[in-house]
């Protein structure tokens, strides 16, 4: 079979097989907006969601990481900065106790003073 | 400013905002020609109503999702819904539907001879269509029957245009040889 003779038996074929819609069809169609709710602008598809969630979640997490790091480094110093002030406290407290050695045993000896006259 | 002024795609954004008289022109301009299109991908007019039926709750459903920015066409995205739908259909059909629907077709018939034998031709191409590997059929049913471009069947077939061109030659050529040995058959039984 020519191409000619093809064209000729697909254009009647095109011809047959084109139906007008019936008007039950058009009708049923039309009803749809009142029959179907609107898919709601917020119910993204898997894509959508991943496109939206990633470059958040990364930006998230590379601030976590900074955090945890630059914090941890910060406390660590913060620490040490505290043990020495405590270190200088109680070698302080040490040399007042020491000091104040007498003092406390003459607190002892107030406390547990025995009256010469009994 | 006329119906005819608007875009299909403005016509979407419209819809989007819930806008029914967008709706129908939409509908007014598009149903036909697609219905004719899942008509001949199916070869049945029912099948082809749902689907149509369906395409248009997509379009309804999705319409607030339409980005203009991708710079879809309406038509190219239409028809590849429809597209996906026969498709769709075609796989959730049983075997022996196929021959029903032939059936059915071959029942109407007319007095005139001229009409007979136009009608006894179009249900050689339509049955030789149906031989067709589906990629095949659908390319000779958007370029011939549909007036697409190549390029914008390619698009809505989601293939290169050196695919669609294979498809629409290996179609015409399969197409034609069987044509050719039904059209021997029918001499034989003649003869």
């Amino acid at each position: 079979m020519n191409d000619i003779k093809l064209n000729e038996y697909l254009d009647e074929y095109g011809k047959k097989y084109s139906p007008e819609p019936s008007r039950h069809l058009i009708d049923k169609i039309m009803r749809i907006p009142h029959e179907v709710e609107q898919q709601s602008v917020f119910s993204w598809s898997f894509r959508e969601w991943t496109l939206f969630l990633v470059p958040r979640l990364s930006g998230l997490t590379a601030a976590c990481v900074m955090g945890i790091y630059l914090g941890g480094a910060g406390s660590t110093a913060l620490a040490e900065d505290e043990v020495a002030v405590f270190d200088i406290e109680t070698y302080e407290g040490e040399v007042m106790l020491d000091e104040n050695g007498d003092t406390l045993l003459d607190v002892e000896d107030f406390i547990f003073y025995e009256d010469p006259a009994q | 400013m006329g119906t005819d002024a608007i875009t299909d795609e403005e016509l979407m954004l419209r819809i989007g905002d819930g806008d029914q008289t967008a709706y129908g022109i939409l509908v007014d301009r598009h149903l036909s020609l697609n219905l004719g299109y899942a008509t001949k991908l199916l070869g049945n007019d029912a099948e082809a109503e749902e689907v149509m039926q369906e395409a248009f709750i997509r379009v309804w459903k999705h319409a607030n999702r339409w980005d203009p920015e991708r710079k879809t066409r309406f038509t190219t995205w239409f028809y590849r819904v429809v597209t996906n739908l026969c498709y769709d259909v075609g796989r959730k059909r049983k075997p022996q539907e196929k021959v029903e629907i032939l059936e059915t077709i071959a029942s109407d018939e007319t007095s005139a001879e001229n009409v007979i034998a136009v009608d006894q031709r179009s249900k050689q191409v339509k049955k030789a269509l149906d031989e067709l590997p589906q990629r095949q059929m659908t390319a000779i049913i958007l370029c011939y029957f549909q007036g697409l471009s190549n390029r914008e069947a390619a698009k809505v077939m989601n293939v290169s245009l050196n695919a669609l061109e294979s498809y629409l030659v290996r179609g015409r050529r399969n197409l034609a040889d069987i044509l050719r040995e039904e059209k021997d058959s029918l001499l034989k039984e003649i003869g």
